[in-house]
Protein backbone atom coordinates (compact mmCIF):
# COMPACT_ATOMS: atom_id res chain seq x y z
CA UNK A 1 0.00 0.00 0.00
CA UNK A 2 2.58 2.38 1.09
CA UNK A 3 4.45 1.52 -2.71
CA UNK A 4 0.86 2.29 -4.35
CA UNK A 5 0.68 5.61 -2.50
CA UNK A 6 4.34 6.99 -3.33
CA UNK A 7 3.90 5.78 -6.81
CA UNK A 8 0.74 8.33 -6.68
CA UNK A 9 2.75 11.02 -5.29
CA UNK A 10 1.76 10.98 -2.38
CA UNK A 11 4.73 12.15 0.18
CA UNK A 12 4.11 9.24 2.89
CA UNK A 13 6.84 10.81 5.46
CA UNK A 14 4.16 13.64 5.71
CA UNK A 15 2.11 10.98 6.57
CA UNK A 16 3.72 9.67 9.23
CA UNK A 17 3.99 12.86 10.87
CA UNK A 18 0.68 13.14 9.96
CA UNK A 19 -0.28 10.04 11.38
CA UNK A 20 1.28 10.99 14.55
CA UNK A 21 -0.33 14.79 15.03
CA UNK A 22 -3.83 13.14 14.55
CA UNK A 23 -3.17 10.33 16.87
CA UNK A 24 -2.06 12.61 19.42
CA UNK A 25 -4.69 15.26 19.22
CA UNK A 26 -7.19 13.07 18.89
CA UNK A 27 -5.94 11.48 22.60
CA UNK A 28 -5.63 14.95 23.99
CA UNK A 29 -9.46 15.78 23.47
CA UNK A 30 -9.88 12.75 25.21
CA UNK A 31 -7.91 13.42 27.58
CA UNK A 32 -9.60 16.90 28.24
CA UNK A 33 -12.91 15.00 28.37
CA UNK A 34 -11.77 12.53 31.14
CA UNK A 35 -10.55 14.96 32.86
CA UNK A 36 -13.89 17.44 33.06
CA UNK A 37 -12.67 20.16 30.43
CA UNK A 38 -14.46 20.95 28.19
CA UNK A 39 -17.44 19.21 29.08
CA UNK A 40 -21.02 19.65 27.50
CA UNK A 41 -18.83 20.91 24.34
CA UNK A 42 -19.99 18.38 21.51
CA UNK A 43 -17.27 19.59 19.06
CA UNK A 44 -14.10 18.57 21.38
CA UNK A 45 -15.94 14.99 21.38
CA UNK A 46 -16.21 15.28 17.51
CA UNK A 47 -12.45 16.51 16.87
CA UNK A 48 -11.37 13.27 18.98
CA UNK A 49 -13.62 11.48 16.12
CA UNK A 50 -12.39 13.16 13.07
CA UNK A 51 -8.72 12.86 14.08
CA UNK A 52 -8.69 9.22 15.21
CA UNK A 53 -10.48 8.69 11.98
CA UNK A 54 -7.69 10.39 10.06
CA UNK A 55 -5.35 8.62 11.29
CA UNK A 56 -6.54 5.09 10.84
CA UNK A 57 -7.10 5.72 7.50
CA UNK A 58 -3.18 7.29 7.39
CA UNK A 59 -2.26 4.15 9.12
CA UNK A 60 -3.59 2.42 6.20
CA UNK A 61 -1.82 3.73 3.71
CA UNK A 62 1.54 2.99 5.66
CA UNK A 63 0.62 -0.79 5.65
CA UNK A 64 -0.13 -0.51 9.46
CA UNK A 65 -3.48 -2.50 9.24
CA UNK A 66 -3.53 -3.28 13.71
CA UNK A 67 -3.22 0.07 14.47
CA UNK A 68 -5.69 1.44 12.05
CA UNK A 69 -8.34 -0.58 13.68
CA UNK A 70 -7.58 0.20 16.92
CA UNK A 71 -7.88 3.87 15.50
CA UNK A 72 -11.03 3.43 14.20
CA UNK A 73 -12.34 1.86 17.47
CA UNK A 74 -11.24 5.15 19.32
CA UNK A 75 -13.08 6.74 16.82
CA UNK A 76 -16.49 4.36 16.83
CA UNK A 77 -16.16 5.34 20.63
CA UNK A 78 -16.05 8.96 19.91
CA UNK A 79 -18.75 8.58 17.76
CA UNK A 80 -20.70 6.38 20.28
CA UNK A 81 -20.42 9.16 22.96
CA UNK A 82 -22.13 11.97 19.96
CA UNK A 83 -24.98 8.67 19.99
CA UNK A 84 -24.09 8.98 16.54
CA UNK A 85 -25.63 6.57 13.91
CA UNK A 86 -22.32 6.33 11.91
CA UNK A 87 -20.03 4.52 14.88
CA UNK A 88 -21.88 1.25 13.77
CA UNK A 89 -19.36 1.71 10.81
CA UNK A 90 -16.63 2.89 12.51
CA UNK A 91 -17.21 -0.28 14.88
CA UNK A 92 -17.26 -2.56 11.53
CA UNK A 93 -14.38 -0.68 9.97
CA UNK A 94 -12.82 -1.75 13.47
CA UNK A 95 -13.70 -5.50 12.96
CA UNK A 96 -15.77 -5.58 15.83
CA UNK A 97 -19.09 -7.03 14.79
CA UNK A 98 -20.29 -7.18 17.85
CA UNK A 99 -19.82 -3.50 18.98
CA UNK A 100 -21.12 -2.48 15.87
CA UNK A 101 -24.34 -4.51 16.33
CA UNK A 102 -25.27 -3.17 19.47
CA UNK A 103 -24.37 0.30 17.90
CA UNK A 104 -26.90 -0.68 15.00
CA UNK A 105 -29.44 -1.80 17.04
CA UNK A 106 -29.78 1.15 19.65
CA UNK A 107 -29.67 3.95 16.98
CA UNK A 108 -33.19 2.15 15.26
CA UNK A 109 -34.56 1.23 18.35
CA UNK A 110 -34.18 5.19 19.65
CA UNK A 111 -35.89 6.01 16.82
CA UNK A 112 -38.78 3.47 16.60
CA UNK A 113 -39.28 4.87 20.51
CA UNK A 114 -38.57 8.46 19.78
CA UNK A 115 -42.30 8.83 18.19
CA UNK A 116 -41.53 11.41 15.69
CA UNK A 117 -39.14 13.48 18.26
CA UNK A 118 -35.74 11.80 16.92
CA UNK A 119 -32.94 14.36 16.61
CA UNK A 120 -33.46 16.01 12.95
CA UNK A 121 -29.66 16.29 12.65
CA UNK A 122 -29.05 12.54 12.66
CA UNK A 123 -31.77 11.31 10.95
CA UNK A 124 -30.53 10.66 7.65
CA UNK A 125 -27.19 9.06 9.43
CA UNK A 126 -29.88 6.32 10.21
CA UNK A 127 -29.06 5.06 6.94
CA UNK A 128 -25.61 3.41 8.23
CA UNK A 129 -27.19 1.44 10.87
CA UNK A 130 -29.51 0.04 7.73
CA UNK A 131 -26.73 -1.38 5.84
CA UNK A 132 -25.17 -3.06 8.73
CA UNK A 133 -28.40 -4.49 9.62
CA UNK A 134 -29.20 -6.31 6.11
CA UNK A 135 -25.14 -7.01 5.54
CA UNK A 136 -24.62 -8.47 9.24
CA UNK A 137 -27.38 -11.18 8.84
CA UNK A 138 -30.14 -10.03 11.24
CA UNK A 139 -33.38 -12.09 10.00
CA UNK A 140 -31.68 -15.30 9.03
CA UNK A 141 -33.14 -16.83 11.63
CA UNK A 142 -36.50 -16.29 12.79
CA UNK A 143 -35.85 -15.61 16.57
CA UNK A 144 -38.58 -12.74 18.61
CA UNK A 145 -35.86 -10.30 18.64
CA UNK A 146 -34.27 -10.99 15.05
CA UNK A 147 -38.13 -10.24 13.81
CA UNK A 148 -38.09 -6.84 15.75
CA UNK A 149 -35.34 -6.05 14.38
CA UNK A 150 -36.65 -6.72 10.95
CA UNK A 151 -39.69 -4.42 11.91
CA UNK A 152 -37.63 -1.74 12.72
CA UNK A 153 -35.25 -1.71 9.62
CA UNK A 154 -38.64 -1.76 7.50
CA UNK A 155 -39.86 1.28 9.27
CA UNK A 156 -36.56 3.55 8.93
CA UNK A 157 -36.46 2.65 5.59
CA UNK A 158 -39.92 3.50 4.95
CA UNK A 159 -39.21 7.10 6.69
CA UNK A 160 -35.75 7.44 5.16
CA UNK A 161 -37.24 7.12 1.37
CA UNK A 162 -38.22 10.86 1.70
CA UNK A 163 -34.93 11.79 2.44
CA UNK A 164 -33.56 9.65 -1.19
CA UNK A 165 -32.04 12.81 -2.57
CA UNK A 166 -29.92 14.08 0.39
CA UNK A 167 -26.24 13.92 0.01
CA UNK A 168 -24.49 11.96 3.02
CA UNK A 169 -20.88 11.23 4.10
CA UNK A 170 -18.11 12.95 2.86
CA UNK A 171 -18.63 12.30 -0.80
CA UNK A 172 -22.33 13.45 -0.67
CA UNK A 173 -23.57 10.23 -2.15
CA UNK A 174 -27.05 10.29 -1.96
CA UNK A 175 -29.53 8.45 0.29
CA UNK A 176 -31.03 6.62 -1.88
CA UNK A 177 -27.74 4.90 -2.40
CA UNK A 178 -27.70 3.53 0.76
CA UNK A 179 -31.15 2.58 0.98
CA UNK A 180 -30.73 -0.05 -2.09
CA UNK A 181 -27.71 -1.21 -0.71
CA UNK A 182 -28.93 -2.01 2.09
CA UNK A 183 -32.21 -3.47 1.13
CA UNK A 184 -30.57 -5.52 -1.64
CA UNK A 185 -28.84 -7.42 1.04
CA UNK A 186 -31.68 -10.23 1.41
CA UNK A 187 -30.46 -13.81 2.16
CA UNK A 188 -31.99 -15.03 -0.91
CA UNK A 189 -30.78 -12.23 -2.83
CA UNK A 190 -28.52 -12.64 -5.97
CA UNK A 191 -25.03 -11.55 -5.91
CA UNK A 192 -25.08 -9.73 -8.70
CA UNK A 193 -27.72 -7.33 -7.71
CA UNK A 194 -25.95 -6.31 -4.51
CA UNK A 195 -22.49 -5.93 -6.82
CA UNK A 196 -24.88 -3.56 -8.72
CA UNK A 197 -25.54 -1.44 -5.80
CA UNK A 198 -22.28 -1.20 -4.92
CA UNK A 199 -21.50 0.46 -8.10
CA UNK A 200 -22.29 4.45 -7.21
CA UNK A 201 -20.21 3.99 -4.42
CA UNK A 202 -17.04 2.59 -6.15
CA UNK A 203 -18.05 5.17 -9.03
CA UNK A 204 -18.16 8.40 -7.18
CA UNK A 205 -14.97 7.15 -4.89
CA UNK A 206 -12.97 6.81 -8.22
CA UNK A 207 -14.15 10.38 -9.85
CA UNK A 208 -13.21 11.92 -5.85
CA UNK A 209 -9.95 10.41 -6.43
CA UNK A 210 -9.59 11.27 -9.63
CA UNK A 211 -10.17 14.92 -8.88
CA UNK A 212 -7.95 14.61 -5.65
CA UNK A 213 -5.16 13.97 -7.44
CA UNK A 214 -5.25 16.82 -9.73
CA UNK A 215 -4.83 19.00 -7.14
CA UNK A 216 -1.03 18.09 -6.92
CA UNK A 217 -0.31 20.45 -4.04
CA UNK A 218 -3.23 19.49 -2.08
CA UNK A 219 -2.75 15.39 -3.10
CA UNK A 220 0.73 15.36 -2.36
CA UNK A 221 0.22 16.69 1.40
CA UNK A 222 -3.54 15.08 1.97
CA UNK A 223 -4.77 18.65 2.52
CA UNK A 224 -8.24 17.32 1.73
CA UNK A 225 -10.86 16.20 3.67
CA UNK A 226 -11.39 13.31 1.38
CA UNK A 227 -8.80 10.64 1.93
CA UNK A 228 -7.21 8.28 -0.61
CA UNK A 229 -8.58 5.43 2.07
CA UNK A 230 -11.81 7.20 2.47
CA UNK A 231 -13.48 5.70 5.95
CA UNK A 232 -16.98 6.11 4.34
CA UNK A 233 -16.20 3.86 0.97
CA UNK A 234 -13.86 1.42 2.85
CA UNK A 235 -16.83 1.10 5.88
CA UNK A 236 -19.26 0.49 3.44
CA UNK A 237 -17.45 -1.93 1.10
CA UNK A 238 -16.50 -3.63 4.03
CA UNK A 239 -19.37 -3.84 6.00
CA UNK A 240 -21.14 -4.93 2.74
CA UNK A 241 -18.26 -7.82 2.18
CA UNK A 242 -19.86 -9.88 5.60
CA UNK A 243 -23.11 -10.40 3.19
CA UNK A 244 -21.20 -11.20 0.15
CA UNK A 245 -18.67 -13.20 1.96
CA UNK A 246 -21.67 -15.62 3.31
CA UNK A 247 -22.62 -15.64 -0.34
CA UNK A 248 -19.33 -17.28 -2.20
CA UNK A 249 -18.33 -13.77 -3.73
CA UNK A 250 -14.86 -12.44 -2.98
CA UNK A 251 -15.17 -8.49 -2.64
CA UNK A 252 -12.05 -7.55 -3.53
CA UNK A 253 -12.09 -9.49 -6.84
CA UNK A 254 -14.98 -7.93 -7.72
CA UNK A 255 -13.56 -4.47 -7.12
CA UNK A 256 -10.53 -5.68 -9.51
CA UNK A 257 -12.35 -6.42 -12.75
CA UNK A 258 -13.34 -3.08 -12.67
CA UNK A 259 -10.52 -2.49 -14.81
CA UNK A 260 -12.23 0.88 -16.36
CA UNK A 261 -10.59 2.85 -12.96
CA UNK A 262 -7.43 0.69 -12.46
CA UNK A 263 -6.34 3.09 -9.56
CA UNK A 264 -8.86 3.50 -7.33
CA UNK A 265 -9.81 -0.49 -8.23
CA UNK A 266 -5.87 -1.04 -6.76
CA UNK A 267 -6.03 1.43 -3.63
CA UNK A 268 -9.63 0.10 -2.69
CA UNK A 269 -8.72 -3.56 -3.09
CA UNK A 270 -5.39 -3.56 -1.42
CA UNK A 271 -7.01 -1.79 1.60
CA UNK A 272 -9.77 -3.96 2.27
CA UNK A 273 -7.48 -7.11 1.71
CA UNK A 274 -5.41 -5.61 5.49
CA UNK A 275 -8.48 -4.81 6.74
CA UNK A 276 -9.31 -8.83 5.85
CA UNK A 277 -6.27 -10.19 6.78
CA UNK B 1 -21.69 41.15 6.03
CA UNK B 2 -20.14 38.94 8.73
CA UNK B 3 -16.63 39.89 10.00
CA UNK B 4 -14.62 36.31 10.36
CA UNK B 5 -11.84 35.31 12.23
CA UNK B 6 -9.02 33.35 10.75
CA UNK B 7 -6.59 31.77 11.81
CA UNK B 8 -3.09 31.58 8.98
CA UNK B 9 0.01 29.68 9.68
CA UNK B 10 3.43 30.81 8.75
CA UNK B 11 6.45 28.42 8.96
CA UNK B 12 10.20 29.50 8.67
CA UNK B 13 10.41 33.14 9.86
CA UNK B 14 11.46 34.68 13.31
CA UNK B 15 10.40 37.30 15.91
CA UNK B 16 11.92 40.23 13.81
CA UNK B 17 9.22 38.97 10.91
CA UNK B 18 6.30 38.62 13.25
CA UNK B 19 7.24 42.53 13.94
CA UNK B 20 7.58 43.42 10.09
CA UNK B 21 4.15 41.60 9.52
CA UNK B 22 2.83 43.42 12.45
CA UNK B 23 3.81 46.56 10.92
CA UNK B 24 2.50 46.22 7.34
CA UNK B 25 0.03 43.52 7.42
CA UNK B 26 0.37 39.85 5.92
CA UNK B 27 0.78 40.43 1.98
CA UNK B 28 -0.07 38.28 -1.25
CA UNK B 29 3.02 36.41 -2.60
CA UNK B 30 2.30 38.48 -5.82
CA UNK B 31 3.32 41.79 -3.85
CA UNK B 32 5.97 40.16 -2.35
CA UNK B 33 7.91 39.06 -5.32
CA UNK B 34 7.23 42.32 -7.18
CA UNK B 35 8.18 44.70 -4.21
CA UNK B 36 5.98 47.67 -4.71
CA UNK B 37 2.27 46.70 -5.98
CA UNK B 38 1.28 48.24 -9.29
CA UNK B 39 -2.52 49.20 -8.33
CA UNK B 40 -3.87 49.62 -11.65
CA UNK B 41 -3.16 45.76 -12.11
CA UNK B 42 -5.14 44.32 -9.00
CA UNK B 43 -8.73 44.60 -10.73
CA UNK B 44 -6.67 42.60 -13.47
CA UNK B 45 -5.49 39.93 -11.31
CA UNK B 46 -8.47 39.21 -8.98
CA UNK B 47 -10.68 37.13 -11.10
CA UNK B 48 -12.20 33.87 -11.00
CA UNK B 49 -9.77 32.30 -13.18
CA UNK B 50 -6.84 33.34 -10.54
CA UNK B 51 -8.98 31.96 -7.81
CA UNK B 52 -9.18 28.55 -9.06
CA UNK B 53 -5.48 28.29 -9.88
CA UNK B 54 -4.39 29.54 -6.34
CA UNK B 55 -6.94 26.27 -5.24
CA UNK B 56 -6.41 23.41 -7.63
CA UNK B 57 -3.56 24.34 -9.47
CA UNK B 58 -1.47 26.43 -6.87
CA UNK B 59 2.59 25.13 -7.91
CA UNK B 60 1.69 24.65 -12.22
CA UNK B 61 3.49 26.87 -14.49
CA UNK B 62 1.00 29.70 -15.37
CA UNK B 63 1.37 30.48 -18.83
CA UNK B 64 0.01 34.16 -18.55
CA UNK B 65 2.94 34.33 -16.15
CA UNK B 66 6.23 33.34 -18.39
CA UNK B 67 5.21 29.92 -17.06
CA UNK B 68 6.34 31.10 -13.61
CA UNK B 69 4.87 28.74 -10.89
CA UNK B 70 1.33 30.15 -9.75
CA UNK B 71 2.23 30.81 -6.31
CA UNK B 72 4.76 33.14 -7.10
CA UNK B 73 2.48 35.66 -8.21
CA UNK B 74 -1.18 34.99 -6.73
CA UNK B 75 -2.89 37.71 -5.43
CA UNK B 76 -4.73 35.71 -2.93
CA UNK B 77 -3.79 34.78 0.94
CA UNK B 78 -5.23 31.45 2.27
CA UNK B 79 -6.05 31.57 5.50
CA UNK B 80 -8.37 28.76 7.65
CA UNK B 81 -11.60 29.11 9.93
CA UNK B 82 -12.06 25.37 10.64
CA UNK B 83 -15.63 23.58 9.58
CA UNK B 84 -18.87 24.99 9.31
CA UNK B 85 -19.57 23.29 12.25
CA UNK B 86 -22.93 21.77 12.83
CA UNK B 87 -24.19 21.59 8.94
CA UNK B 88 -20.86 19.90 8.36
CA UNK B 89 -20.54 17.22 11.00
CA UNK B 90 -23.99 16.23 10.59
CA UNK B 91 -23.06 15.54 6.93
CA UNK B 92 -19.69 14.32 6.86
CA UNK B 93 -19.02 13.17 10.26
CA UNK B 94 -15.89 14.92 10.63
CA UNK B 95 -15.08 18.42 12.09
CA UNK B 96 -12.07 20.29 11.97
CA UNK B 97 -10.90 23.05 14.46
CA UNK B 98 -8.91 25.99 12.68
CA UNK B 99 -5.72 25.47 14.81
CA UNK B 100 -4.99 22.28 12.63
CA UNK B 101 -4.25 23.43 9.77
CA UNK B 102 -2.77 26.75 10.90
CA UNK B 103 -0.39 24.49 12.81
CA UNK B 104 0.52 22.58 9.76
CA UNK B 105 1.22 25.57 7.43
CA UNK B 106 3.07 26.69 10.41
CA UNK B 107 5.57 23.76 11.22
CA UNK B 108 5.79 23.44 7.61
CA UNK B 109 4.12 19.99 8.01
CA UNK B 110 5.59 19.39 11.44
CA UNK B 111 9.32 19.88 9.62
CA UNK B 112 10.32 23.10 11.92
CA UNK B 113 8.77 26.05 14.38
CA UNK B 114 6.54 28.29 13.26
CA UNK B 115 3.74 30.89 14.36
CA UNK B 116 0.10 31.36 13.86
CA UNK B 117 -1.62 34.76 12.85
CA UNK B 118 -5.26 35.59 14.86
CA UNK B 119 -6.89 37.81 12.17
CA UNK B 120 -10.50 39.03 10.86
CA UNK B 121 -11.57 39.25 7.63
CA UNK B 122 -14.59 40.76 6.07
CA UNK B 123 -16.99 38.07 4.24
CA UNK B 124 -19.94 38.95 2.17
CA UNK B 125 -21.81 35.71 2.25
CA UNK B 126 -21.84 35.01 -1.48
CA UNK B 127 -19.03 35.30 -4.26
CA UNK B 128 -17.47 38.41 -4.26
CA UNK B 129 -14.05 37.90 -6.04
CA UNK B 130 -13.72 41.38 -7.98
CA UNK B 131 -13.80 43.00 -4.72
CA UNK B 132 -10.51 43.32 -2.77
CA UNK B 133 -12.16 44.11 0.27
CA UNK B 134 -13.97 40.95 0.81
CA UNK B 135 -12.58 37.51 1.57
CA UNK B 136 -13.82 34.31 -0.32
CA UNK B 137 -15.55 31.71 1.97
CA UNK B 138 -14.35 28.63 -0.03
CA UNK B 139 -15.15 26.33 2.55
CA UNK B 140 -19.20 27.34 2.57
CA UNK B 141 -20.92 24.54 0.43
CA UNK B 142 -23.54 26.53 -0.53
CA UNK B 143 -21.39 29.27 -2.51
CA UNK B 144 -18.60 27.06 -3.31
CA UNK B 145 -19.95 23.37 -3.97
CA UNK B 146 -17.47 22.05 -6.15
CA UNK B 147 -14.63 23.21 -3.69
CA UNK B 148 -16.13 20.95 -0.30
CA UNK B 149 -14.90 17.59 -1.32
CA UNK B 150 -11.07 18.92 -2.32
CA UNK B 151 -9.89 21.80 -0.14
CA UNK B 152 -8.19 22.91 2.85
CA UNK B 153 -10.81 22.40 5.55
CA UNK B 154 -12.01 25.82 6.44
CA UNK B 155 -10.74 27.56 3.74
CA UNK B 156 -11.55 30.88 3.05
CA UNK B 157 -9.19 33.33 1.02
CA UNK B 158 -8.19 36.88 1.85
CA UNK B 159 -6.97 39.24 -1.18
CA UNK B 160 -4.21 41.15 -1.89
CA UNK B 161 -3.46 41.73 2.13
CA UNK B 162 -4.83 41.21 5.28
CA UNK B 163 -3.96 44.67 7.15
CA UNK B 164 -2.63 45.12 10.40
CA UNK B 165 -5.34 46.24 11.84
CA UNK B 166 -7.51 42.93 11.41
CA UNK B 167 -4.52 41.00 12.55
CA UNK B 168 -4.66 40.38 16.48
CA UNK B 169 -1.75 38.47 17.81
CA UNK B 170 0.33 36.04 16.98
CA UNK B 171 1.80 32.22 18.14
CA UNK B 172 4.70 30.88 18.54
CA UNK B 173 4.67 27.24 18.71
CA UNK B 174 7.84 25.04 18.55
CA UNK B 175 7.98 21.61 17.31
CA UNK B 176 9.72 20.02 20.54
CA UNK B 177 7.17 20.94 22.51
CA UNK B 178 4.18 19.96 20.07
CA UNK B 179 5.68 16.77 19.82
CA UNK B 180 6.24 16.59 23.96
CA UNK B 181 2.41 17.19 24.36
CA UNK B 182 1.54 14.71 21.87
CA UNK B 183 3.67 12.11 23.30
CA UNK B 184 2.18 12.86 26.96
CA UNK B 185 -1.67 12.22 25.67
CA UNK B 186 -2.16 16.17 25.72
CA UNK B 187 -3.43 18.86 23.35
CA UNK B 188 -0.02 21.15 22.64
CA UNK B 189 -0.03 25.01 23.40
CA UNK B 190 1.91 27.73 21.91
CA UNK B 191 5.32 28.91 23.54
CA UNK B 192 4.54 32.42 23.36
CA UNK B 193 1.62 34.69 22.48
CA UNK B 194 2.68 38.11 20.56
CA UNK B 195 0.14 40.98 20.69
CA UNK B 196 -0.46 43.42 17.81
CA UNK B 197 -0.79 47.27 18.98
CA UNK B 198 -1.85 48.02 15.70
CA UNK B 199 -4.32 45.78 15.98
CA UNK B 200 -8.30 47.28 15.78
CA UNK B 201 -10.80 45.33 17.87
CA UNK B 202 -13.99 44.53 15.70
CA UNK B 203 -15.78 43.26 18.78
CA UNK B 204 -17.67 46.76 18.64
CA UNK B 205 -19.23 46.23 15.31
CA UNK B 206 -21.69 43.84 14.62
CA UNK B 207 -21.29 40.34 12.81
CA UNK B 208 -18.49 39.22 14.63
CA UNK B 209 -18.14 35.52 14.01
CA UNK B 210 -15.34 33.55 15.68
CA UNK B 211 -13.18 30.78 13.99
CA UNK B 212 -14.05 27.01 15.16
CA UNK B 213 -11.76 26.09 18.36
Amino acid sequence: MKEIAQELGIDTELVIRDLEFHRGVGAGYLSQIEQGVNLGRWEVVAFAATAFRRAASHALILDQAELATALFADSAKCYDRLHRPYSAMMWSVARNQQRASASSDRSLLEFATSEGRYPSERFGELAYPLLFERAAGFGREHTRENQGRDGRFRRVVDELTALSTTPLGIMGIPIASYLNLATSMEEEADPHDVQYYLLPFLNAYALALDTARSKKFHWRRLLMPFHPIEPDILSVLFTSSLWLKRHGVDLTGFIRERTEYRLASKLLSEALERMQA
Amino acid sequence: MIIQEVLKGIGGIDEDDVDSIFASGIICNWWRKVGSLPAVEVPLRLTKRNLYWHQNRYEDPDPLRGNAEFREHTPFISTTAGSVERDAFDQTNTLYPAWWEALRFATNFWTTDGWIFYCYVWILGRKAIGHQAFAEELRELHVYSDFSLFQLEGEITAKIQIPTAQIQKAEEWRLSDIQIALNNGNLPTPFQTKINDRFSDPSTYNNVRPALA
